[in-house]
């Protein structure tokens, strides 16, 4: 008597799809997924007990090595909880700098992202149209701080450099060119009858599920549900912008892709007011050359391109932290992919974790 | 978060103290009814905190803090829960049953910590590999 065997099918850590070095197990019924388990921690820095050891300044560029796609974000959320411990202000300038520099590197993330996903799907073209625009952020990111990837741009108390006179200009030329250029995207992928098909009514998360998941940022928005910390919980100067919160309803991943445009143009939005009533001034406030933070322990949460990130600190008065934890957005985002993914297609898969979006740098830390 | 609120919940609970804070809402609970606190948390009408953002715990040598951060998408509040453990073979109930991103939160706290979650589905090293031996972010932790 023939019977059926169970198979398990392994994807990653080297797979192209998987955005890094992510591995899960799918067991699969004919095509049909019926279990996937997720293996991660291949990046493991362990950064969180690195912090133990470093002063409060030391540990920044630790802060670009986790999300490495929206590292100005990661910055600045550490920098905000150092900032709020020690009750420092920071000069207007730099607060209004910061706000520029971490939507453009949002718009950066959701452009790989975009880019990923049809690559993921396999249309490579538009991919060269995404990190063409991609570049001219890093350009940007380039003649302010002269980096393109780990700034460690913000410090605590302000920003390390102010802007060049050239950035002001570039800036704007790429803000309104940006527009037109994801119309190139739409017309070229967005359209496309394939990648609507592959992606139109998959991987629906509802709701609910998403909540109870703890999913945050676009992926959680894309199902229906308004939370962005930059709106609940305003921190910086984010309450000061006029823009829209996105929210799509179909939860599926035509929808977690069409909210990455959705929020780079309110995120264009934002750096167009910013540049408009950027003040002049100091760009770094009164900090102490030593940094030592009363006892006690806070948990400051910014929005990053992929969720709310938080950092949870305690001090016991040194100038190191007793313990720094790192809320990941795409650690916690992962543990919904698992139960998301069941009975869909393999292929479909591929969809779901690439509109997920998740970055592997920051899952495992 | 309004404080009538929380001290009503309180009254509630002997346990729990709410501790004074500047920037947030901070109790602490006694680790025996930690999940009651939750369920009381997640599901009463005024209180409505649906989203776990957050689960980690702090080695203070002689005890172990379990810190939860929880946020109600409702009222727009937010709220950090401490429960304390002991040192010696540190565990605590897990919550995953009630919030669902519990069980990866929980994972890299038993992985890192070494915190046992009781009755977890799927307790196991989220990170580090299986053969790990000891648990790095512990304050004895010796490489």
């Amino acid at each position: 008597m023939p019977r059926t065997q169970e198979l398990n099918l392994n994807m990653g850590p080297q797979h192209p799809s998987t955005h890094g070095v992510f591995r899960c197990v799918i067991t699969p019924d004919g095509e049909t997924v019926t279990r996937v388990e997720n293996h991660i921690g291949y990046l493991h820095r362990g950064i969180e007990k690195i912090a133990e050891s470093k002063t409060y300044p030391q540990f920044i560029p630790y802060t670009d090595r986790m999300d490495y796609l929206c590292s100005m974000v990661y910055n600045q959320g550490y920098v905000e909880t150092i900032e709020k411990m020690l009750g420092i202000e920071v000069p207007e300038r730099a607060e209004y700098i910061r706000v520029i520099m971490a939507e453009l590197s949002r718009i950066a993330s959701h452009l790989v992202m975009v880019a990923t996903m049809a690559i993921d799907l396999a249309g490579t073209s538009n991919w060269m149209y995404c990190f063409r625009e991609r570049e001219k952020i890093l350009d940007l990111f380039e003649m302010t701080c002269g980096s393109r990837m780990t700034f460690s741009y913000m410090r605590i108390g302000g920003v390390a450099e102010d802007l060049p006179e050239e950035f002001i200009p570039a800036c704007r030329k790429f803000i309104n060119e940006f527009p037109e250029k994801m119309n190139e995207v739409h017309e070229l992928l967005t359209g496309n009858e394939i990648f609507q098909a592959r992606t139109k009514g998959i991987g629906i998360l509802p709701p609910d599920m998403a909540v109870a998941y703890g999913v945050t940022g676009p992926n959680l928005r894309a199902s229906g549900v308004p939370y962005d910390v930059r709106k609940n919980q305003p921190y910086s100067i984010y309450d000061r912008f006029d823009f829209k919160l996105p929210v799509r309803f179909n939860g599926d991943c035509f929808d977690r892709y069409l909210l990455r445009f959705d929020e780079m143009e309110q995120s264009c939005r934002i750096i167009e007011q910013a540049l408009d009533s950027l003040p002049e001034g100091e760009i770094k406030g009164k900090v102490p050359k030593m940094i030592k933070i009363p006892p006690g322990e806070i948990y400051h949460q910014v929005e990053s391109s992929k969720g709310a990130l938080g950092f949870f600190l305690v001090s016991d008065g040194s100038n190191k932290p007793y313990r720094l934890h790192v809320r990941g957005p795409s650690f916690v985002n992962m543990g919904v992919f698992p139960e998301l993914a069941k009975g869909w297609k393999i292929q479909d898969v591929i969809s779901i974790l690439a509109s997920l979006d998740p970055v592997l740098g920051e899952v495992d830390r | 978060m309004h404080p009538e609120i929380i001290s009503k919940l309180a009254s509630r609970y002997f346990s729990l103290t709410i501790i004074p804070d500047q920037h947030t809402t901070k109790i602490q609970v006694e680790e025996n009814d930690m999940v009651y606190l939750m369920e009381q948390l997640k599901n009463a009408p005024e209180l409505h905190f649906e989203l776990l953002l957050d689960i980690t715990a702090v080695d203070y040598k002689d005890h172990y803090m379990i810190v939860y951060n929880l946020f109600s998408l409702k009222h727009g509040h937010k709220i950090m829960v401490m429960c304390r453990i002991a040192h010696e073979n540190p565990s605590i109930v897990t919550i995953s049953d009630l919030y669902p991103a519990a069980e990866v939160l929980e994972c890299e706290v038993y992985d890192l910590m070494g915190i046992e979650f009781i009755s977890h589905p799927n307790l196991r090293r989220i990170l580090l590999s299986e053969d790990f031996e000891g648990y790095p972010l512990r304050k004895d932790f010796k490489n």
